[in-house]
């Protein structure tokens, strides 16, 4: 059975919820001030006692009227308390765990986002379209060289039937040639590894053997088909060779592939499963149906989680067309699928923000898992309990989101009663996404548990309980008791006065009003106690939201550094470049100008890219119009040249920290990631120039930052909230308040930020130009290949 | 005898229970002009104008300045002389003709005393209006004289008045 988590709840006393503490200390207060009522009661008669006077006696049942309303009022406030209390915490949690769960789904859809410009971009390599298209024409050749042989085959046959006895030789001739027809008719079959190779070396024994029985020209047509077929394995090795290199540079996908315009895939990039996926036909997948349907290069298509052929697990696949020529707009000539590692990738991202036990396993009870758009487990984090392919036995709300929508409800999952957070993806950019949803599972009872103690921190509970942390309504009740508090201490106090100027008489009245301000002094000290936990309890969840924003905004920018790492290993090798380096003419650097700015119009998050020679001069630059400009800088003394002339291999890279440079003398700090590049686009080798590329840094680390600001109940960022990037030094190196922390200038931070351990977090409060923060800081923990230079990312919070 | 205690800044003070009609909140005060500051203004008490004296504005010296408390002041609504009961009078306690109101940090507690337990008073207080001190527990309380508090305060209106 499921319940609402929405705003209308209210905690009842008796809600399971409700600990079994705050129960016993309700039932104490109530009962305290249950006993306040009598003794009223027993003043109201006192008065009737000692006074004959009807002005003395009115004046002392007037105040314990006002004792018994304000009594009645505690009551009330006391029940709205734990209500406040346990809303407060539930309302937190849920801000913090739909949060969670909406970075985990955008997390994965600003991922794919990338993956579908990836395959764009890949599909353009003249490699694969060579290929195919050789292909393609040695495929339609073979059905010459069929009929040919086909031809030598029934002369042959017709000299059989004419010998009485055929020779050993010529029986095995025949077999050869069979063997040889055999191939050419089902060509594709040549495809599936080191069938090409053999047949090569088969039709090269035909071929001599051929060469004494057939005429010249036979010989010829044979002798220049064996050297297409040698040609072909060649660029079938070479577009492998390709596929390779990109996934060496693109560590997340387990395998590229192309196939040709039938379906037969011709290349791939994953060697391991080579011998099983090439030549395999794939024309029923529906990645390659549709990658033959796109209209032009630009667009691509993304099959769903499925099982294909080409893995031995299910498989997410972006596809788009291979076309002629390597022209976005010509003509389709077959299909590139690639092949992303959805279950790494997935895991990575389930795991991340789940409460973890000291020896780094996910919580007993808490699990987080991906549905796609039939409700169907896609990834888990256990797959004993939620099974890759079943339905997820979730509320039907959780399960039918509308895009970007996001629903909390309460559920008994595996016997425990649990909160679930679900998330539908609304895409990232023009990604809108495949539908999928991510769920966060989390035991009820570990909302509700009673926080650390907040003592650790420089704050008074009282400073807490009147700053901006603590929600308006909180506060209102803090007042309300104080309130309360101050009139039943005031109506006691008078009532003292009083009985003291009744002289003897008023004597008996003493311990009446002794015992109201007792009694008042006890619930309303207790009820202060509970504010001060709740407000405790607001302080350690803030701090904890401050964490995971500070956790976001360095993964994030983690993640999209290391898609540069990656973008820099893989375009080094573009031939362009080394081609230019290698035969530096004017033209060629033209040319390896024109693909820089083909690269920089598809990868836009970029300022420029630059092409410099070994001795630092640049030759070439995506951004053509500064080249006269840049040709005159030499860029030998910059840390990112010397860094990347120093690499050996193409699956290395070097990046310069933030810094200035005089290759952008209109931005404050520039981030440039470099690689070598080799002759020949070899794996490895000295470096013959170096391929700078200088990555939009701060409008993208803004972006991050601003969407990592922690926010109020209704949505709204919250007022003089900060949110910044400090590298190894303390400097702040992008932020969201340039007025109160601009960039360049060095954050004086608490010693326990430093001790940080790469992907921890920690927060706390913090002074800075006489203002009090809470903050939470992340340290990064880099992603894959990409290993972080060490930064921070930090998001404060006023406090007052 | 009984004495209500308050706080001055972070200073107990006590004036004998009988001298007390009512104790409350801080209500509206209506500045009026002059040049002494310890009269914080007028108030009007049961459609009564009454005047209302700022307490700490009397108490510390020139120079001293007290911490705030934090929390919302209060006010002592002094008895008049006529309102003294026969005890008080016995004691020999006397009181204004007039209701004033005295505005005080936070009222602390009545506790119970006898004037003879009262020492001499501290350095720091103006001790014009300081009869004694006296320890509670661990509090020091210091007696405030309510007769020289007015007193000193109406004789310096009128040195104003004649002066001007």
């Amino acid at each position: 059975m499921a319940a609402d988590m929405g705003a209308a709840k209210r905690f009842s006393i008796f809600d399971p919820s409700i600990q079994f503490e705050h129960r016993e200390f309700y039932e104490r207060i109530v009962s305290e001030l249950n006993g306040i009522f009598p003794v009223c009661n027993q003043g109201e008669s006192t008065a009737m006692e000692i006074s004959a006077n009807p002005t003395e006696q009115e004046q002392i049942t007037e105040l314990m009227k006002r004792v018994e309303n304000f009594s009645r009022e505690l009551l009330d406030v006391t029940k709205k308390l734990f209500d406040q209390y346990y809303v407060a915490k539930e309302q937190l949690h849920a801000s913090i765990l739909h949060t969670t769960a909406y970075n985990k789904i955008n997390t994965l859809d600003r991922n794919l986002l990338e993956r579908t410009c990836d395959v764009r971009w890949w599909a353009l390599e003249t490699a694969f379209s060579n290929c195919i298209q050789f292909y393609e024409e040695t495929r339609k050749e073979a059905s010459d060289i069929f009929r040919l042989l086909e031809g030598i085959s029934e002369a042959s046959s017709d000299a059989d039937d004419k010998a009485l006895e055929r020779t050993s030789q010529e029986i095995s001739f025949s077999n050869q040639l069979e063997r040889i027809k055999g191939g050419l008719e089902n060509f594709s079959g040549l495809l599936k590894q080191n069938a090409l190779e053999d047949f090569i070396s088969a039709f090269n024994e035909l071929n001599n053997c051929l060469d004494s029985t057939s005429t010249a020209n036979v010989g010829k047509t044979l002798k220049s088909f064996l050297k297409r077929l040698i040609q072909l394995a060649s660029k079938i090795e070479f577009a492998c060779c390709r596929l390779e290199d990109i996934n060496n540079s693109y560590t997340l996908y387990r395998d590229l592939v192309i196939a040709d315009s039938d379906g037969f895939i011709i290349a791939n990039a994953n060697s391991e499963r080579r011998l099983a996926v090439l030549g395999l036909c794939v024309k029923e997948e529906a990645w390659f149906v549709k990658a033959l349907d796109t209209k032009n290069g630009t667009e691509y298509f993304a099959q769903d989680i499925y099982p294909s052929n080409v893995e031995d697990q299910l498989s997410l696949v972006y596809s788009t067309a291979v076309r002629e020529n390597s022209d976005e707009n010509d003509k389709v000539s077959g299909a590139m699928g690639v092949f992303f590692d959805f279950q790494g990738e997935a895991q990575i991202i389930l795991e991340e923000y789940m409460p973890m036990d000291e020896a780094g396993q996910i919580l007993d009870g808490c699990y987080s898992m991906f549905t796609n758009s039939r409700g169907k487990i896609i990834a888990s984090t256990d797959e004993n309990i939620l099974e890759i392919g079943e339905s997820a036995h979730l509320p039907k709300r959780n399960r039918t989101l509308n895009d970007g929508e996001s629903m909390n409800s309460y559920l008994v999952f595996e016997g425990c009663d649990s909160a679930v957070f679900s998330a539908r993806t609304d895409g990232y950019l023009d990604y809108r996404g495949l539908g999928w949803s991510s769920h966060v599972i989390i035991p009820k009872s570990h909302i509700f548990e009673n926080s650390s103690d907040a003592d650790i921190y420089d704050i008074s509970a009282e400073e807490l309980l009147n700053s901006k942390i603590i929600p308006d309504i909180n506060k209102q009740t803090y007042r309300k008791v104080q309130d309360d508090k101050e009139s039943i201490q005031l109506i006691s106090l008078n009532g003292i006065v009083f009985a003291s100027k009744l002289g003897k008489r008023g004597g008996a009245l003493g311990p009446i009003f002794n015992q109201i301000t007792k009694s008042g002094d006890y619930v309303t000290s207790r009820m202060e106690d509970l504010l001060k936990e709740m407000a405790n309890a607001e302080l350690q969840l803030n701090l904890k939201a401050l964490e995971n924003f500070s956790k976001q905004a360095i993964d994030l920018i983690d993640r999209n550094l290391f898609e540069r790492s990656a973008d820099i290993r893989w375009w080094a090798t573009d031939e362009y470049f080394w081609t230019a380096l290698l035969n530096p003419t004017e033209e060629n650097f033209i040319k390896a100008g024109n693909r820089l700015k083909v690269i920089n119009g598809s990868y836009t998050m970029y300022r420029n890219l630059v092409l410099s020679d070994a001795n630092g001069d640049i030759h070439a630059c995506s951004r053509t119009e500064l080249k006269n400009e840049l040709s005159k800088i030499n860029v030998s003394d910059q840390v990112w040249f010397q860094m990347g002339m120093r690499t050996t291999l193409s699956s290395e890279y070097a990046v310069q920290d933030v810094a200035d440079s005089n290759l952008e003398k209109n931005k404050e700090r520039s981030l440039i990631y470099a690689n070598g590049v080799r002759r020949n686009g070899e794996r490895e080798g000295d470096s013959i120039g170096v391929l700078g590329i200088l990555f939009d840094w701060d409008t993208e680390a803004k972006k991050i930052l601003h969407t990592c600001l922690p926010k109020d109940r209704q949505g709204m960022i919250i007022e003089g909230s900060v949110a910044i990037y400090t590298n190894n030094q303390s400097e702040i190196i992008e932020t969201t308040d340039a007025e109160r922390f601009p960039v360049g200038m060095k954050l004086d931070l608490p010693d326990q930020i430093f001790d940080l351990k790469a992907g921890d977090t920690v927060s706390g409060l913090l002074e800075y130009q006489e203002k009090r923060y809470i903050f939470g800081s992340s340290k990064t923990k880099g992603y894959r290949e990409y290993e972080g230079l060490g930064w921070f990312a930090h998001v404060l919070r006023p406090i007052f | 005898m009984k004495y209500a205690t308050f706080y001055i800044a972070d200073d107990l003070f006590g004036i004998p229970i009988y001298l007390v009609q009512e104790i409350s909140r801080q209500a509206t005060v209506d500045p009026i002009p002059g040049n002494d500051s310890r009269i914080e203004g007028l108030m009007n008490l049961r459609g009564r104008t009454t005047a209302v004296i700022n307490l700490k504005r009397c108490l510390f010296k020139s120079g001293i300045t007290a911490a705030s408390t934090g929390q919302r002041k209060k006010m002592i609504i002094l008895e008049t002389q006529d309102g003294l009961p026969q005890e008080a009078l016995d004691l020999g306690l006397n009181a204004g003709d007039e209701p004033v109101v005295l505005l005080i940090d936070d009222v602390f507690k009545i506790i119970d005393g006898e004037l003879e337990s009262f020492y001499p008073p501290p350095a720091h207080v103006n001790e014009t209006y300081i009869e004694g001190v006296m320890k509670s527990g661990e509090d020091l309380i210091s007696l405030l004289s309510i007769p020289k508090l007015i007193l000193g305060l109406v004789t310096h209106m009128e040195d104003t008045n004649h002066g001007s």
